[in-house]
Order: C-alpha cells, then structure tokens, then sequence
C-alpha cells in the first residue's frame, strides 16, 4: 500500500475508534433511553464496520483474487437470503440452479479477467435471457412474468450491482489499484455515514416524513441532514481520491441519493413481501437491509468515476 | 487424528450450512447427548443432512438417522454417505411391500441401532410431503416410545428445505432455511397409540406456527 492509501484507511480506522467510544459514552448506564437506543444502534453498525475493513484490508492485501473472492460471497449471501424472501415455486429450481451456480461464478470471473463487455452485460442481457428459458423448459407458466421479474430482480441487486463496487479496483487510474482501493473505501465511507445518520436521526427527531404511504421512517430533516453530512464527509476526503474537493462533494452528493433511493425500495419490498415474509431470515437484520444502499449506489459512482476520471479506453475497465 | 469418515462428515456439514444458513433454534429443548428421538416433519432429501448438520459435533457423533434402503442404497455414494458418514439405521419402509412384518422389523431395527446410547432421527411422516402440510405420523414413533421408555422424544420443525431441494430436484439452490427443536415429549402412563402420536403431530405443527 502507498502512504495515502495508509493514511486514507488510517483514519477510517480513526473515525471508527471514535464510534466505538461514542457507542459506549451513550450506553452508559446514567444515559436516558433515547440515548442508550442510539448507542446500542451505533455499537452494532460500528462493529459490523470494523469487520468490514478488516475484510476489506485482506482483500486489498491479497491483490485482486481477494476482493473478487469476498464480493462474490456477499453477493452469494445477499442472493440466498434475497431467494429466500422471495417467493418461488418448484418450477424455478433449474433457473434458481444458473443464478447461483452459473451467473454469478461467470459474473465475477468476468470481472477477475478485466472482461469488461461481458461484466457489464452478462445479468441485463445473457441472464435475462437465460432465466425465462430455463423456466419455460420447466414447463409451468403460472405467474411467468412475475416469476421471472423477481428472479431478474434477485440476480441485478445482489450480483450486478455489487460487482459494481469491486470493479472500482479494475479501473485504469492514474494512481492504479491502490487508488481503485481509496475510492472503494471513499464509496463506503460515504454510503455509511449516509445510512448511519440516517438510521440514528430517525430515533432521535420525528420529523415530516418522505414516503408516509410507504410506511418508511425517514423524515425530509434526516434526509437534508444525512445528505449534508455525507457530502461534507466526501469533500473532506478529497485529498484521497482523484477527485478536487467540489467533484468529490458532487460524487458523495449522488452516492448519498442513491443510497436514500436503495433505503426506501428496501422498504417497498418489506411492504410488498409483508414483515411475515422478511422474518424468515432469522434473529440478526437482514444483510440486505445493510447492504442496500451501496447496491444502489455503487454503479453511478463507478460509471461516473471510469467516465470522467480513468485514463484507459472506454472499451475496458 | 480424525478418520476420513469423519472428515467427510464436517465436509457435509459445512456444505449444507453455506447452502441453507441453518443454525438449530433450540426453543423448548437444550443440546444434549443423553438418548433422544428427534421426529422432524419430511418434505425433502435434504432433511437428514441439515438436521444432523445442526446437532452440535459432540451429538452428532452419537446420532443415527433412520434411512430408507430403497433411496440411500440405490448408489454408491449415497451408500457411502449414509453408512459411513451419516452411520445411519437402514430400514426398509412400510408401503413398499413388507405390511406389518416390515414395519415390525423396522422398529427392530430401529431398537437394536440405538443400544443404550445412540440418538435417533426419524421423519414419522414416512414419506416426503409438500412442505406445507405435516401428514399423518406412522405407528413407528410410538413403538421406540413404548419400548424405551427412558428416551426423550424431541419434535423439529424444518423449514424451507423443500425450496432447497424440491421433490425430483438434483441440485441444492441456497436459500435460508430454519430448523426448531420444541420441548421434549414422553409418553404418559395408557396412553393410546393414536392419541399420543396426534400429540406428536401436533407439537411439529405448533413450531411450525411459531
């Protein structure tokens, strides 16, 4: 790792450190109940995120094979959990079989070469096609479009868009992979602190609400604040990134949108499937939930990254 | 030094958690290697694996499941895995030809498979069902109760599996799947056959409730 690089992830761990104190100063035993809910809420995001950079460094340590490696096993766990929400019916096993075992190995393989016309068509176009044949060849046509939609669903959420966060480290930078490296971590940081703040406003101020007829807790305060915060946070971190301090403060600004975005369809779909179809996943929150709004974020600030900022040709990564 | 055998076993269990995320809920019941009957509902080959994948290491070693010779003996890896790896109880299934001699066999067998300190896992149904519907529990479960009164008998609810591995599906999808184990039943002083295994069926169906 380059010395920026050190120092990037270096105060991650910072802010991190800082987390985990604030986590316990609000948990303290004196503290009001408002604020030990905070806490406890804080605690567990923080300690998910110490994880998540330990996983992250090893994935950087180890070069390319490493990020490859974890980003297909979320994806893998993202996809069985999104299945398992999901109703489906006997008919789907054999295309449910090319989803896990042939999609997504070829997804990630394709980005594992640098393949980047294959990376970026295999899901909207090849597994689009492949999904309702597959069905069709199971010979059960109740319910085929919406079967097949949410099958598409499954694979563009939990594969493609993923595979979009680790293709930032494929990018032909200036700075080469340890810069692709700083701006996986810049997106996540800024993800994060997006859905941090919004998660931990939403116990503390009421607020007007942005979707009432979703049913969704964010209220437009949260939003303004979250979004602020974010952009703030990406503007600092400028020095990191090839960006200047405006372009990155306009790179958090459409990341945290996004991300707002990913939260409110996660809560159309908790809607949707009801919350006796989503307690399925058991007593820990669903990685979705989690994990939701770097989905949706990580392919905009990608294209928007390779547009603008690499140096290669536009016809690979 | 662990046996191959062995080896192969973790193998499996490992394989059939990254497949179903299965970690046992023990509701009403704890781990325990004292001798039990764990009856689980059945809707899919995948059962034996993931129920016995559940059991901490230490009681799995000491639990048989019963298996039906005419699927696990039809190959020689199913063989393999079933004898040597699962130690199971073979038993050649009602329905298929044998009446009441097979069925008094089984229980047999059955019997005689546990000795004084295996474990045993048994899908009442007898067969596979749909995976919403629990169907009536064969007479089996009664005649192990009756005959070893000291045994635990343990209901599991195994959700999600028949999406895991449908009923002539080949290949395992991933999907997260639960698996319950209730609070041990026995069977009370007279009580008869058809009254204690409803009250076998219906301590499955109220994990599968809640």
């Amino acid at each position: 790792m380059d010395k920026l690089t050190i120092l990037f992830f270096g105060s991650v761990l910072g802010l991190l450190a800082l987390g985990t104190l604030c986590a316990a100063f609000l948990r303290r035993k004196q503290a009001g109940a408002t604020a030990q809910a905070v806490g406890a809420t804080l605690k567990a995001r923080v300690m998910a995120w110490w994880a998540m950079c330990g996983v992250m460094a090893v994935a950087m340590l180890s070069g390319g094979i490493g990020s490859v490696i974890v980003f297909g096993l979320s994806s893998f766990l993202l996809l069985r959990e999104f299945i398992t929400i999901t109703p489906t019916r006997k008919a789907d096993h054999g295309a449910l079989f090319w989803a896990f075992f042939v999609v997504l190995p070829l997804q990630y393989y394709s980005l594992y070469t640098g393949w980047y016309g294959l990376f970026i068509i295999l899901i909207p176009v090849y597994a689009f096609l492949i999904i309702p044949i597959r069905m069709v060849a199971a010979g059960d046509a109740s319910r085929f479009l919406e079967r097949t939609a949410k099958i598409q669903w499954g694979l563009m959420l939990c594969i493609y868009c993923v595979s979009h966060a680790p293709a930032l480290l494929k990018l032909s930078l200036p700075g080469g992979v340890s810069e692709g490296f700083r701006l996986l971590l810049f997106l996540c940081l800024v993800v994060q602190i997006h859905d941090l703040t919004h998660t931990l406003l939403e116990k503390v101020i009421p607020g007007h609400k942005v979707a009432a007829t979703l049913g969704a807790r964010e209220s437009w305060e949260a939003v303004v604040l979250a979004i602020g915060l974010s952009v703030g946070t990406g503007a600092a971190f400028a020095w990191a990134t090839p960006f200047s301090a405006a372009q990155a403060a306009g790179m958090a600004l459409g990341v945290s949108i996004m991300a707002l975005a990913g939260r409110l369809c996660w809560t159309a779909i908790q809607n949707d499937r009801g919350r006796q179809g989503v307690v399925v996943v058991h007593t820990r929150p669903p990685m979705i939930e989690r994990l939701i709004p770097l989905c949706f974020a990580a392919p905009l600030f990608l294209h928007l990254t390779r547009y603008f900022f690499t140096t290669g040709s536009l016809a690979g990564f | 030094m662990r046996s191959l055998d062995e080896q192969v076993g973790l193998l499996f269990a490992w394989g059939a958690r990254f497949i179903s995320g299965t970690c046992g809920r023990w509701v009403d019941c704890e781990p325990s290697t004292r001798q039990r009957v764990y009856f689980a509902n059945h809707s899919s080959h995948f059962d034996i694996l993931v129920l016995w994948s559940s059991l901490p290491r230490d009681v799995r070693r000491l639990t048989r499941p019963l298996a039906a010779r005419d699927y696990w003996e039809s190959s020689r890896f199913r063989r393999y895995l079933v004898l040597r790896v699962f130690n199971a109880i073979m038993i050649d299934r009602q329905g298929h030809g044998g009446g009441m001699r097979a069925a008094y066999e089984s229980v047999e067998a059955t019997l005689k498979g546990m000795g004084d300190q295996y474990s045993i896992i048994i899908f009442p149904e007898g067969t596979r069902g749909d995976g919403e519907h629990i169907g009536p529990f064969k007479g089996g479960l009664y005649h192990i109760a009756r005959d070893k009164p000291g045994v635990e008998l343990v209901p599991v609810y195994l959700e999600n599996l028949n999406r895991i591995l449908p009923k002539g599906g080949l290949v395992p999808i991933p999907m997260v799947s639960s698996i319950s184990f209730g609070r041990p039943l026995v069977l009370q002083e007279g009580e008869k056959k058809q009254d204690f295994l409803d009250r076998a069926r219906q301590a499955v169906l109220t994990l599968q409730e809640g």
